[in-house]
């Protein structure tokens, strides 16, 4: 029961652009090649696929590209992957199919109708302000994670969020912190922090209910499970009706996606374990871009 | 002067043909008489097509290729219209009032599909509109209502809009008018290019293809040319709504159907003022001249019966005036009345010199002399025109036919009516020719007769460093140029060339490996990385206006995404997610997912300065190729391609046809003349002319196009009408003497052909030069050039050829004895 809280967070990458997240790289040992033979592409387009900027020399001169789409598996850091196709670190593939196909028929006759009625008895603004008050109540854990990574100013952000929410936001239904305050959430996991320790993701694992991870994610899942903030304001059974309110809450955006998505993968199992993949990775690569722009601004 | 010598076997022949024409003169009359009224009902299927398809080679791979490409990406037809307001700011509630009002009343015309706007694409601040609840069609301004400084945030230097909706300044906005198909006519295309898909196979195509495509085109016809008439009220709808913002704002037009539509317009008003202008300074000129009403009256009713019997057969034969072949009238008007000058000059000469003669008499001296040289001139202009035919350019091979038809009539009018209906008048006194005119083509011969060969090197001389221009021509393109800088149109059309994303159409069909390993994306992460490199490629040109693909797509989301790139998993799932509808409308264009084909479409700006077409497409080509395709993964096609097909064609084109004029124009002259001396002597002032002619464009600047490129060939076709008169009155002069001398050719061939060369070569190049008051810059250069070949082959006919006819074929000895 009590996993089923953070389905959302692996759901959450289905969401386009994902949620910023997740650990620092290279598992060099295991790494399953699970690419076919790969087709020739030309060198430019793949190291653009991987994440890289290319300078090319033309008839107008030099001109530079950034990525916009990009495909960067666990093969290790940008430029080591020589040309082909992205490698996925899968050693337990077996487990992890079984574990998906147990996750799946879990979604398809138990929560997908769960948050169907959910949906169908709680409208779309009181499930938004619903969402509001679990991300609310989640600060406290985002604030311990920035502070161990020594992300102070997010920290910052955390504890003044909590409190204009938990106040003026009535309880966290509401946002003023943003949306009078302009404070911007600052979500930290606990897989954030230890991969700002340089703790490596660690091959791919399905976790039951929860879906796709990794074994830093999963070790993230689950210590957050014990340590989430909603444990200090429920005694147990309301806590765990509360806790897997929330997950339904966040599930109840996604089924429909889930949905369609499996329905139209050829391999569902691949489809799904590359697209987490490849997020985790890509949000690896880019983290540092993105914090460089917010030193910028 | 003419029947005293020795009647040699063309002589007799044309003396026969001469009485022939006087008795059948009722014959002839009642001939023209049934030919008028029975052509004449074909007047009304006259037709005008200036779209500017009709400039294409349709049979070649090129145009087949962007007919597939059209058929899978299946581009829609639109126009754009600016909005640059004048007081007010461009994001504001006045304008986002104005642009709802114009679109709503636009979307009324009927064959609008829709207008788009600032104001109804859906504006999308971040990714959490693609998740949450409401749908994105509603994120409009319509709907939503944005604040003028949201809007200014959301639209300026959007990845899609930017260059289609709003300029990069952010100073205009612009509203794209979309049109439905017509179902029938794509049907139709659709069937052609299956049929012409063979080709690119290597395939020829069968008798019963090109059979089938004719009947199909045949059927297609008739809605094209109502297409093209809705377009032209639709445009002028659409500036009538535009007017009503007027006092705001400064409205604009652009595309390429609205480049057509004005193409056709100025062509049909060229046609109708410059045709009557040349008409009347021919009845000016021929009033001056001859001082008499029948000169004025005869030639003018033989002029418009040729034009009138021309248009008629053209209607009758459906052969349709395009932008080339729109100056025709006035060529025919000119040179029908360049061999009626010859004659009429003739006839002058006869009548003065034998008063008694009777009308009968006259007629017959003046076809006996003039009869032979007047069929070899108006043969060898037909063969000038006729060279065309061989120019491999489809549009001046047809306008090559058009002439060398509107030629045959123009022979059977000036050498048969007009004799026939002169012999009904009565003989009467003639006037004498101006004195200042004899004074100077006597001063004239004399200088050739005195120093030949300093005349002839003077010339050459002049000529060489004239032809040395020839070196500096060059070959481009560009419609908005073809319209004068001062006009509305011009402004209109640059305005939006340069500030919403070029004019004529050039597309990159792309055919990419598009599946990852695993096969579980439509649209992999290599793929997407070497369309970006493509587009970056492309983008780099200065001339490149807008330039759209999945791309663009794929830039707005990462745009979304906190500026952090997609992974191709991602992309997917929004390719998934979307409706399927939806994503016909925003990629259908762009990307075909059962060809695995991609398309980049872009408009090249047209007003880029300086901007040379075979370079930029030498580099674009080597651009793509750096940036990792292989040759065969890509097609350039589209408009630009195909105008640029045309122009790399042209200098081979030009020169083929002008080696054509000067092989066939020495053979012609050669039967003419039975001397291979004289038809040298007779092909160098023209060869000189045309060379002249082609220096002088080079130096001018003006760049060789499919409108220039006629030019020379032309000139050399009528130019060499005055060497045979010229030529002709000096041999027989010559003959006549005793000694065969160079004084009595000099002497035949002055008084007897130099007035007439004289006076037609100014009536030709003043009527010509009136197009220089044309806003259709092809025209404004087809005319002035036309003008100054002339003057060029006058000047050359009366010093070089003469000098060397003295020098080389009179006998200059037996002069000085006698």
């Amino acid at each position: 029961m009590q996993v089923s809280k953070s389905s959302a967070l692996a759901l959450c990458f289905l969401i386009l652009g994902g949620c910023a997240s997740a650990p620092q790289n290279t598992a060099k040992s295991t790494a399953e090649v699970n690419s076919v033979q790969a087709p020739k592409e030309p060198e430019l387009a793949s190291e653009l696929a991987r994440g890289e900027k290319v300078t090319v020399q033309t008839s107008q001169g030099p001109i530079e590209i950034e990525p916009t789409v990009v495909a960067i598996g666990d093969g290790g850091q940008p430029g080591t992957e020589q040309g082909g196709e992205p490698v996925y670190n899968d050693p337990w593939e077996g487990f992890n199919r079984a574990m998906f196909s147990f996750n799946n028929v879990s979604y398809r006759y138990v929560l997908i109708p769960l948050s169907d009625g959910y949906k169908f008895v709680v409208p779309g603004v009181v499930r938004d302000k619903i969402g509001n008050a679990f991300d609310n109540l989640r600060e406290p854990l985002n604030l311990v994670n920035n502070t161990v990574s020594g992300e102070f100013s997010h920290a910052g952000s955390n504890l003044g969020r909590f409190l204009i929410n938990s106040t003026i936001g009535l309880l966290g239904l509401f946002d003023p912190a943003e949306a009078w305050f302009d404070i911007a959430p600052q979500k930290q996991t606990i897989a954030n922090t230890l991969q700002d320790y340089d703790i490596t993701s660690g091959p791919y694992l399905v976790i039951p209910i929860l879906g796709p991870s990794d074994t830093r994610g999963a070790f993230s899942t689950l210590t957050e499970g014990f340590v989430h903030p909603v444990n200090y304001i429920a005694d147990p059974p309301e806590r765990y009706q509360l806790r897997m309110f929330d997950g339904l809450d966040d599930f109840s955006e996604q089924s429909d996606i889930y949905q369609q998505l499996y329905d139209q993968a050829d391999d569902p199992y691949i489809y799904f374990r590359n697209q987490y993949i490849q997020g985790q990775r890509r949000d690896e690569l880019f983290e540092l871009s993105d914090s460089e722009q917010q030193n910028n601004e | 002067m003419n029947s005293s010598n020795s009647a040699t076997a063309n002589n007799k022949i044309t003396s026969k043909l001469a009485r022939g024409i006087i008795s059948a003169r009722w014959f002839i009359l009642v001939a023209f008489v049934i030919a008028l009224t029975g052509l004449g009902f074909y007047i009304n299927q006259f037709r005008i097509d200036a779209s500017a398809d009709t400039l294409l080679v349709k049979d070649n791979k090129l145009y087949i290729q962007t007919q597939v490409a059209d058929q899978t990406f299946n581009p829609q037809e639109f126009i754009l219209l600016a909005y640059q307001p004048k007081g007010h700011e461009l994001f504001s509630r006045q304008t986002f009032d104005d642009i709802e009002m114009l679109s709503a009343r636009i979307k009324q015309i009927d064959r609008v599909e829709a207008v788009t706007s600032i104001i109804n694409v859906p504006l999308i601040n971040d990714t959490s509109a693609l998740t949450g609840d409401t749908s994105v069609d509603s994120l409009t301004w319509e709907n939503q209502r944005y604040s003028p400084a949201q809007m200014k945030q959301l639209i300026v230097g959007h990845p899609i809009f930017t260059d289609l909706l709003v300029n990069r300044q952010g100073t205009a906005t612009g509203m794209q008018i979309v049109f439905k198909d017509n179902p029938e006519l794509v049907r139709i295309n659709n069937e052609i290019t299956n049929i012409q898909k063979k080709v690119l196979k290597g395939e020829a195509l069968s008798e019963e293809d090109n059979a089938r495509i004719a009947s199909l085109q045949q059927q297609a016809d008739p809605i094209r040319q109502q297409l093209t008439e809705t377009r032209k009220q639709e445009i002028a709808q659409i500036e009538e709504i535009t007017q009503s913002v007027a006092t705001r704002a400064n409205t604009y037009l652009g595309g390429a159907y609205v480049v057509g539509q004005h193409l056709i317009d100025i062509i049909k008003s060229d046609l109708m003022t410059f045709g009557s202008a040349i008409a009347a300074v021919i009845i000016l000129l021929l009033a001056l001249l001859y001082r008499s009403f029948k000169w004025v009256f005869f030639p003018l009713l033989s002029c418009s019966v040729s034009v009138f019997l021309t248009m008629s057969l053209f209607g009758f034969l459906d052969m349709r005036t395009t932008v080339i072949s729109a100056n025709f009238v006035a060529l025919q008007l000119i040179l029908t009345l360049a061999v009626m000058i010859h004659i009429i000059g003739s006839y002058r000469e006869i009548s003065r010199d034998n008063p008694d003669f009777s009308q009968r008499q006259r007629i017959i001296a003046t076809l006996e002399d003039k009869l032979s040289p007047c069929f070899y001139a108006t043969l060898t202009t037909s063969v000038g025109f006729g060279s065309l035919i061989f120019s491999g350019l489809q549009p001046v091979v047809a306008f090559g036919w058009m002439m060398l038809m509107s030629m045959l009539i123009t022979m059977a009018v000036s050498l048969l009516l007009f004799p026939a209906l002169l012999s009904f008048l009565p003989a009467s006194k003639e006037t004498t020719e101006y004195r200042f005119i004899t004074g100077f083509l006597a001063a004239t011969r004399k200088l050739s007769l005195k120093a030949p060969l300093a005349v002839s090197a003077a010339v050459l001389a002049l000529f060489v460093v004239a032809a040395l221009g020839i070196s500096r021509l060059n070959v481009e393109n560009s419609f908005i140029n073809y319209f004068d800088t001062d006009t509305q149109i011009h402004q209109e059309l640059a305005f939006i060339d340069r500030e919403f994303g070029g004019s004529t159409a050039l597309d990159i069909v792309l055919k990419l490996d598009d599946e990852n390993a695993d096969g579980e994306v439509v649209l992999n992460a290599n793929t997407v990385a070497q369309l970006q490199l493509a587009q970056a490629a492309i983008k780099a040109f200065e001339a490149t206006g807008s330039v759209t693909s999945v791309v663009n797509f794929t830039e707005l989301a990462k745009q979304l995404n906190g500026g952090r790139p997609l992974t191709e998993y991602e992309l997917n799932t929004i390719y998934v997610l979307l409706d399927e509808k939806v994503v016909n409308q925003l990629v259908g264009a762009y990307f075909s997912e059962a060809d695995n084909t991609f398309r980049i479409s872009t408009r090249i700006q047209d007003t880029t300065e300086g901007l040379n077409r075979q370079q930029f497409m030498d580099q674009l080509n080597s651009d793509l190729q750096a940036v990792g395709l292989e040759k065969d993964q890509y097609q350039l096609t589209s408009l630009f391609v195909l105008y640029q097909d045309i122009l790399s064609r042209l200098f081979d084109s030009q020169i083929k046809t002008l080696g054509i004029v000067y092989a066939v124009l020495a053979v012609v002259l050669f039967a003419i003349f039975r001397s291979i001396k004289v038809t040298f002597i007779a092909l160098l002032p023209n060869v000189l002319t045309t060379l002249g002619i082609l220096g002088v464009v080079g130096w001018a600047g003006i760049s060789l196009d499919i409108m220039t490129i006629t030019i020379a060939a032309i000139a050399m076709g009528i130019a060499v009408d005055d060497t045979i008169h010229f030529l002709h009155s000096y041999l027989q002069g010559m003959k006549s003497s005793d000694g065969k001398t160079a004084t009595a050719g000099s002497e035949s061939a002055f008084g007897h052909s130099g007035l007439a060369i004289l006076f037609t070569s100014v009536i030709i190049a003043t009527g010509f030069s009136l197009f220089g008051f044309s806003d259709f810059l092809p025209s404004v250069y087809f005319g002035l050039l036309t003008a100054l070949a002339m003057l060029f082959a006058l000047f050359t006919d009366l010093t070089l050829l003469p000098a060397l006819l003295n020098r080389f074929v009179g006998n200059r000895k037996s002069a000085k004895a006698e």
